[in-house]
């Protein structure tokens, strides 16, 4: 589904990267080994050079990088929200924009909203894992083909880490869409059972 | 008229003032001196070459200082402008002359100058639309550029989503022209009530009647209002497009 040959980051590594519809996989390495980048220069929120990247036999660059990054999501560690946003701007954030014009949330966020407490007047003010959480669910009720997970829960707890893997497992069996996560956990990916691709520092 | 000894009476002033910064170690004597001299060469030259311009009226000599006045409206908005990128200057000079040149034309036209860019009417109105216009991109693009940078992360968490980069950076673009126009809004409001403006005052000053001053200046405020929301307008959307590739990706901070 989506292939990439040479992909040449900024920190000078080159990687070649193959997933098929509906596979999932972690990615794996040390800090500065390029985890985020590899998944921003996929998704277009780095500038990096390749030698083919198609999506299901389409050149990448023939496709309208708006529509590319809405069917591979990147999914931040670290959310900044500015000051003063409530729960219901962040997520109008996203189906405001044009590419969601008629689109409607598939996933109903808003009983584990409330459930984990995210449902305040100020988001920028939750805990850093509270915002990560919030930026989940967004990317959850968006309809992504592809989710590009960066370290999804590296700021939570133990058993929210468990009720989060189990809401991307459901995401993946609802969807047929493919998960692309880093973490640090080698527990966390064994849970998971998805390939594991190894980025080694140079 | 004043001379040379009301002058250096007037530079006493300033340098009383650098004085009193030096002694409380404000650190403000050197941009005050620096300042103050500028002034008195660059409008002692000013008056000069008005005087040469005045002397030769022709079309080829008022497209000449016209051109090298916006140059240097160009390079002096470049000045304040801390994060900077490659091709601003021709940015900032597409967006001066794009929204001030016809303004000045169309003053011209309102205040009955004939031909259009008579020198002494076509000239002073350039030079303040150039002054305020400036102040507004100067402010605009600055405030554009280090948020671009500081909020890095934040754009492209919006980016991610699918948002073009004009959606992304819509809050953004409309802070920094807010700052933008701020001085001249204040201005706007301020004028009349807090403050005789400065042409009307240099025209009282020189014996002219104060209505017939007052309905010059009102046209003249109005004029900079435009020129300084339609420079800044260009100018903060200049810089915009050059943060993202052809591709949009981003490519601040």
């Amino acid at each position: 589904m989506l292939r990439v040959r040479e992909l040449k980051l900024l920190n000078d590594h080159t990687v070649s990267f193959e997933l098929a519809a509906g596979e999932s996989v972690v990615i794996q390495g040390a800090n500065g080994s390029g985890k985020s980048l590899f998944m921003k220069s996929l998704t277009k929120l780095v500038p990096a050079s390749y030698a083919e990247y198609t999506l299901d036999g389409i050149p990448a660059a023939s496709l309208r990088t708006e529509l590319l990054r809405s069917k591979l999501l990147y999914v931040p560690a670290t959310s900044l929200i500015p000051s003063g946003t409530t729960v219901g701007d962040f997520f109008q954030t996203a189906f405001r924009l044009e590419i969601y014009k008629g689109h409607y949330p598939i996933f109903s966020y808003s009983q584990y909203v409330e459930r984990w407490g995210l449902d305040v007047q100020d988001v920028s003010l939750l805990s850093t894992g509270q915002r990560q959480l919030l930026t989940l669910l967004r990317a959850l009720s968006l309809s992504a083909k592809v989710l590009f997970l960066d370290e999804p829960t590296a700021n939570l707890d133990a058993s929210r880490t468990l009720e989060v893997e189990a809401l991307l497992l459901d995401w993946q069996r609802r969807t047929g869409g493919s998960l692309v996560m880093s973490t640090h956990s080698t527990a966390q990916a064994k849970r998971l059972g998805f390939r594991v691709v190894t980025l080694k520092l140079l | 008229m004043p001379g040379h000894l009301e002058i250096i009476v007037a530079l006493a002033l300033i340098a009383l003032s650098a004085l009193l910064s030096w002694k409380k170690r404000q650190q403000l004597e050197k941009p005050l001196l620096i300042g103050a001299l500028r002034t008195l060469i660059q409008i002692l030259l000013l008056g000069h070459v008005l005087t040469w311009v005045f002397a030769n009226k022709t079309l080829v000599v008022v497209l000449i200082v016209s051109s090298i006045m916006t140059v240097n409206a160009g390079l002096q908005s470049l000045e304040r402008i801390k994060v900077r990128h490659a091709g601003l200057l021709l940015d900032n000079l597409v967006a001066i002359t794009l929204a001030i040149w016809p303004l000045a034309l169309v003053g011209s036209a309102l205040l009955h100058a004939r031909p259009l860019w008579q020198v002494d009417t076509f000239l002073p109105l350039l030079g303040m639309l150039l002054g305020n216009t400036l102040s507004g991109i100067s402010l605009g693009v600055d405030y554009l550029n280090s948020e671009l940078k500081e909020r890095r992360e934040e754009v492209i968490a919006i980016l991610a989503l699918g948002a073009t980069p004009a959606e992304a950076t819509t809050a953004i673009r409309n802070r920094s022209l807010k700052i933008a126009l701020t001085p001249m809004l204040n201005s706007l409001a301020s004028s009349g009530i807090v403050s005789i403006p400065g042409m009307m005052t240099g025209q009282i000053l020189a014996g002219g009647a104060p209505v017939a001053a007052a309905v010059t200046q009102i046209i003249v405020m109005l004029l900079i209002a435009t020129g300084t929301y339609a420079g800044s307008y260009l100018a903060v959307t200049l810089s915009r497009r050059k943060k993202f590739s052809s591709e949009g990706i981003p490519c601040f901070g």
